[in-house]
């Protein structure tokens, strides 16, 4: 599709001229909103995909995709000013792609307890930013709710959502190897970007030391090859900046292009739905409000299905601030459900190691992803633990240590020797950081503060969140567990770290409008749908009932994709 | 979130800790910092950083300007703090060269340059020293540390240092997991 094609699209949504009425309504153009958009259209539904950000074209709109590190003022360093005007974005941005995170200044929020709440408000939101890696969950963690009992059951089995886990995959593209492990299922995989000498050997000696234990390679959705006329990947690893080649799965270069494609696609930027329009006389949502982000005003836009893609957070805190007649506590909040159990995978700890041998060898390109261990904690009678409940798994990655680790390393030294140090390569390392599950918690929440606003006159958005003794248990398994495992490798040298990291650094927030078989404790349906208001789908994070210890964008694609065929049936027989 | 923000992070952490903090101590860190007399000082920086990553067979940090890379750096990058530690540290080095050499620090050879560096980096240890990290909390980074950490940035970023003293390439095209070290291989600038 060309560009102007796509920006004459954009254009349709002025002010004036604009329709009022869709086929369809998509809240966020994010990960998941990119999905629905996509399936939507191409099902034939007039779509209107509303973004409270600016558009960002994809190639056209990646400023600092082809700078090289002399071409940025900075040299990749963050501003101090930066830094002390952005203490939560900063922790996971930086110079080069500062421009698709939001400004904390900008959009303040309420942290009962430190909660970094990471956003990027602009069409393609964090897709653009994300670290691409996507593990399917399985019946460990469909189950996990029902069996040991915290949090509600899942309405729904690996079986159910197998097939789509196949079918996006087969669209986005995933670098990854089929292993047979059933707690972490094979999907439809490109080729996998192959383990470095460390990494393979590491992967052999772990193999043969434990029972439990597997080293795989990383699965990530980027292109190992070319893939529906997008990449191949050119092994840069700068794919948080946006990818010129369209190495990478984001919604600005996957999904919009294809919804933008079917001709059904009006995209509008710029638009902040404050609320979704209930009709008391009909029981369902008529719509949404919107707020214009630049001139403030205020527009209503109709549909006759509503899909929620704003992200966790922000669509809790839509839902609570949709209140009408039926539902003064927010929308299809009769279960009183809606913002509660936020959750957040846990990271930032783990180890570290140096190896002596394989001094002969090294690798020539950037892989832009890293190998894996999957969970190996409470899988089956052997494996089970004392301790603490679910589990976690390690993203780990070998390299040669290069000049900026020797810089923070030695400490000491300079002249011919230290340039030396500097531009040979290092010692082979490994880097192993865990990824742990996060039980559902009520009194994790996100509500909202209705006596102060934010420069759009909505409520701020209050979150408190803090992990609990599970979580905290289990990070320090993992943390020996990482140091014992580099030492069966062979590591030395071996050192263990821990960021202690707040909630939402892993920016992996999920829960807040769970799905559930009963309306009374839960908000959704198996299908994603809203128990109370029949018509509304959310099909980000929020609808989680569990986080597993997996990555979680390509289950919200999965399910998104499957609620999406689901509205569309129920719309054709008139049933929504 | 992103695995290589990680490994870099631990180095930023510090604990808290009890350490004697005197009003003057204060006064010196917190005061707007003299930046007149850093841009004025461009050819002690760029000497300095010359010291720490000198030319060999291959270019030195005065070949790539290291020195305007490290000011820009400083002014925009440092917390007030130790941009102070970074001009009180140029305005020791001109004294100390002045009392152990009598000459000033431009005006030095190579050798006399580097036992003055050599001074400064022991001055430097017993600056964050043992209790390193406590301490840098709260006083900052000593003096050689902030100038060996913007030399080596300004030098391994830069399109010289990249290309010809280590080995760059923005668009690698292909993966390839395993090579045999060629002699004289040089390290990857960017992963
Ligand atoms: C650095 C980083 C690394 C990550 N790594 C991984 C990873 O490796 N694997 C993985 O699975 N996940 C990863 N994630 C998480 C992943 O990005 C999110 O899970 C995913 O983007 C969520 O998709 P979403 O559609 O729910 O929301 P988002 O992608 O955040 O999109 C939400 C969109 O909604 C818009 N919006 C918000 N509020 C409103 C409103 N009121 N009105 C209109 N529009 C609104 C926003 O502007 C935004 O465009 C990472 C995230 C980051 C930042
Ligand atoms: S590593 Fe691949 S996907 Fe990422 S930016 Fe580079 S070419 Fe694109």
């Amino acid at each position: 599709m060309g560009q102007n094609q796509q920006t004459k699209l954009i254009n349709v949504i002025g002010k004036a001229e604009v329709e009022i009425t869709y086929d369809a309504i998509v809240v966020g153009s994010g990960i998941s909103g990119g999905w629905a958009a996509k399936e939507l259209c191409e099902k034939g539904l007039r779509t209107l995909l509303l973004d409270r950000g600016r558009n960002v074209e994809h190639i056209k709109d990646y400023p600092t995709a082809m700078m090289n590190p002399w071409d940025f003022n900075n040299r990749l360093e963050t501003e101090a000013a930066y830094r002390s005007e952005n203490p939560v974005q900063s922790s996971v941005s930086n110079d080069t792609n500062k421009h698709f995170f939001v400004n904390d200044k900008e959009h303040p929020y309420i942290a009962q307890k430190p909660f970094n709440w990471v956003r990027g408000y602009q069409v393609g939101g964090r897709s653009l930013t994300w670290g691409r890696q996507t593990y399917r969950l399985s019946d460990l963690d469909f189950e996990a709710n029902l069996k040991d009992g915290h949090g509600t059951d899942w309405p729904l089995r690996y079986k159910d959502i197998a097939p789509w886990y196949d079918y996006v995959e087969s669209y986005v593209g995933i670098t990854g190897q089929a292993e047979g492990i059933p707690h972490l299922p094979d999907g439809v995989f490109l080729p996998p970007m192959e383990m470095n000498c460390i990494e393979k050997n590491f992967s052999g000696k772990i193999k043969t030391h434990y029972k439990d234990r597997l080293v795989i390679n990383g699965r990530a959705a980027n292109l190992s090859k070319g893939w529906l006329g997008r990449g191949p990947c050119q092994y840069r690893n700068l794919c948080d900046r946006g990818c010129p080649f369209g190495g990478y799965f984001s919604s600005n270069s996957a999904t919009i292009p294809s919804a933008a494609a079917t001709g059904n696609l009006s995209l509008r930027p710029h638009s902040i739905v404050s609320q979704v329009i209930y009709d008391e006389q009909t029981g369902k949502a008529k719509g949404v409000i919107v707020v214009d982000e630049l001139t403030k005003e205020t527009f209503e836009y109709h549909a006759k299905v509503i899909f929620l893609n704003a992200s966790t957070v922000a669509t809790a805190s839509i839902l609570l601030q949709s209140v009408s007649k039926t539902f003064p506590n927010g929308l299809g909040n009769s279960s009183g459900q809606v913002g509660l159990n936020l959750m957040d995978h846990h990271s930032g700890a783990g180890a570290s190691g140096e190896h002596e041998q394989f001094k002969d060898t090294y690798y020539s390109g950037r892989r832009p992803t890293g190998i894996y261990v999957p969970r190996f904690r409470n899988i089956n009678g052997q494996t089970g633990k004392q301790e603490f409940v679910r589990g976690y798994a390690y993203q780990a990655h070998g390299e040669r240590r290069e000049w900026k680790d020797t810089l923070m390393i030695t400490g000491d030294g300079f002249g011919e020797s230290y340039k030396n140090l500097l531009t040979t390569p290092g010692p082979w390392t490994m880097w192993m950081g865990y990824w742990g599950e996060c039980l559902p918690n009520a009194a994790n929440a996100v509500t909202l503060d209705h006596t102060q606003k934010d420069n759009w006159g909505m409520p701020m958005v209050k979150i408190d969140f803090s992990f609990g003794k599970n979580e905290q248990l289990m990070r320090q398994d993992a943390i020996e567990s990482a140091a014992e495992m580099l030492s069966v490798g062979g590591f030395k040298n071996i050192k263990t770290f821990d960021y202690n990291f707040p909630g939402g650094t892993t920016v992996h927030e999920m829960g807040t409008a769970r799905m559930g078989l009963d309306p009374k404790t839960s908000v959704l349906n198996k299908f994603n749908q809203m128990h109370d208001v029949k018509n509304v789908f959310i099909t980000d994070g929020s609808c989680m009932p569990s986080g597993g210890c997996q990555n979680p964008s390509l289950t919200y694609m999965a399910l998104t994709a499957r609620a999406c065929d689901y509205a569309v049936t129920v719309l054709k027989n008139n049933n929504l | 979130m992103n695995r290589r923000k990680a490994i870099f992070s631990i180095f930023l952490l510090g604990g808290a800790g009890a350490v004697s903090y005197s009003a003057l101590t204060w006064y010196q860190h917190a005061k707007t910092p003299d930046f007149t007399f850093l841009n004025n000082n461009e050819a002690l920086i760029a000497d300095l950083a010359e010291v720490i990553i000198p030319a060999t067979s291959t270019p030195g940090a005065k070949d790539v300007m290291a020195q305007k890379t490290i000011i820009s750096l400083i002014k925009q990058c440092e917390d007030r703090k130790n941009q102070n530690n970074f001009i009180n540290g140029l305005r020791d080095i001109i004294k100390y060269a002045d009392k152990k050499f009598g000459k000033p620090f431009t005006s030095l050879s190579p050798a006399e340059q580097k036992t003055i560096v050599a001074h400064f980096q022991e001055e430097g240890r017993n600056f964050s020293g043992t209790s390193g990290k406590i301490k840098n909390k709260l006083l900052g980074k000593s003096f050689f540390e902030i100038l060996r950490y913007y030399t080596t940035v300004a030098f391994c970023t830069s399109q010289g240092g990249a290309n010809n003293a280590l080995a760059y390439s923005l668009i690698p095209g292909k993966y390839i997991s395993c090579i045999n070290l060629s002699p004289g291989q040089r390290a990857w600038a960017t992963k």
